[in-house]
This record gives structure tokens, sequence and C-alpha cells, in this order.
């Protein structure tokens, strides 16, 4: 269950802080595994860009079967699933070595700003996924008559 | 106040260089390397063989810190490989060579097919 996550309570979210969240997403390309939080090889790496009018967001996800990713857009949370199965080896091969990882990932950012969730839109190429979030429109100051 | 031009050749552009994570699998026919370069367009991508080392470098339009990021990677080939006989297709980010076993040590361009 997702409750209102805003950066005061940071802290009590069980799988990361959500504050170091936003800092580990500009060293993602940097470092393989890195982040203690995000450990586990399988998870993409992503990348979060603040536009002017649009976020866009955008995740490697190298073999992925794209009608299988799982993208979920709500107020200002972005949620994407998804899984890389293994391809099996035939009967004559074996690894040499390893470094890809696979199974199942799921990650929730908190983006920059509020966005239409039905004008998202989502597209896979060569591997990335990427995800166009068009901002909500920031609410006019609305001038209030004083009644004397 | 005086202008300041340059051009900016192709040697002059800092990129991130970055390992693309790579299985390698040996079967009877030879040997076959998957590395997952997401984000490389397959006609910014090279594969060559020169001395017996497999090279290969991607280009992306990934930008980290305003320097584009390259995929770029080495491998040692072993005698037995046939290496006019390597093929190359990449798929959604996943880059897969086949290294046939035979002989042969010659320099060779390899030609990329893509699977869509």
């Amino acid at each position: 269950m997702l409750a209102r996550i805003n950066d005061n309570w940071g802290l009590l979210t069980p799988w990361r802080n959500v504050n170091d969240l936003q800092k580990e997403f500009w060293g993602l390309f940097d470092n393989f595994n890195a982040g203690l939080s995000r450990y586990r090889a399988n998870y993409p790496k992503i990348t979060v860009d603040d536009q002017e009018k649009d976020v866009i967001v955008k995740m490697s996800l190298p073999g992925y079967d794209a009608s299988k990713l799982d993208v979920e857009v709500v107020s200002d949370f972005l949620t994407v699933r998804g899984e890389r199965i293994e391809p099996a080896l035939e009967k004559d091969e074996k690894y040499i070595h390893r470094e890809r990882s696979f199974g199942a990932f799921e990650e929730t950012i908190k983006l920059p700003s509020k966005v239409k969730s039905a004008k998202t839109k989502a597209s896979y190429t060569n591997g990335m996924l990427e995800i166009v979030l068009p901002k909500e429109e920031l609410e006019k100051p609305r001038s209030i008559k004083v009644i004397q | 106040m005086t202008e300041n031009t340059h051009l900016q050749t192709p040697e002059t552009i800092e990129y991130i260089d970055y390992a693309p994570p790579s299985d390698v699998i040996e079967n009877h026919h030879g040997i076959k390397v998957l590395l997952d370069v997401p984000g490389a367009s397959p006609d910014k991508l090279a594969v060559d063989v020169e001395e017996r080392i497999l090279k290969i470098v991607a280009d992306t339009d990934i930008i980290r810190d305003g320097r584009p990021v390259r995929y770029k990677r080495n491998f040692q080939i072993s005698g037995e490989i046939e290496l006019t006989k390597i093929t190359a297709k990449v798929k959604d980010g996943i880059l897969e060579l086949i290294l046939p076993k035979a002989d042969s040590a010659k320099v060779h361009k390899v030609k990329i097919e893509t699977g869509g």
C-alpha cells in the first residue's frame, strides 16, 4: 500500500529513503551496482529528466518483453514492473562467464511534480523504456474578495 | 569582445565509457557473447576484430553530466575461432556475437544485422 510519501516521511519507507532515491538516480550510469539500496543487479538504470512541460523517465531494460512491462502513474508517482526471463541453454551449451542478471523488478519513483496520468506515453526502443509524463498545470492564483 | 568559435570534431567529444555486462557461452560450434547495450542504436554500433581482439563500441543518446554515454568493451579471442565467420546481431538492446571455431588471424570488419 503506497501511502502519501512526502519528503518528511522519507525515513518511514521500508525499502529505501525517498530523499536518497532522487540522488541515486544520477549516479547510476557510473557504477553497475551503484547505491546500497539498489544492490540487486537486475534493477534497471533510471534517469529522471525534469523538463519544462514534461518529466521524461528513461529506464534501461534490455531484452524485456515490452507487452509485459507494467507502467502505472498516479499523482506524482510512477511505478514500473517487469521481468526478464533468462533464456535456457541448449544441451551442449555452458556458461564460461556470467555478468548479466535476470529476474523481476519493481520500481516506484517519486516524480519532481504532479503529472497528467491520462496523457502519459511510454515507448520501448533498443532496450530503453522511455516514459513521457506531461506535467500538471499549476493551479493559477485565485483572488478572494474580502467582504466587510 | 572577441568571438571565440571552434568546431567540435568527434575526437574532442568526451564520452563516458561504460563496459556493458556480458555473458559468454560455449557450445560445440564456438562461442556466443551476449552484451546488454540498451539505448545503443544498431547504426551506431561497431564490432571489429584486430590482432585477435574483439572490440565493441556503441554510441548511445544517453547523456550523463553533459557527456554522452558510450558502450565499450574488448575481448581476447582464442586461436580456435574463425575470425572471418564472426557474426553479430542486435535486438532490444542486446548484442549477440557468434564466434565459430576454426583458424585464421586477419583484420576483419564485422557486418551488423539488426533484429528489429
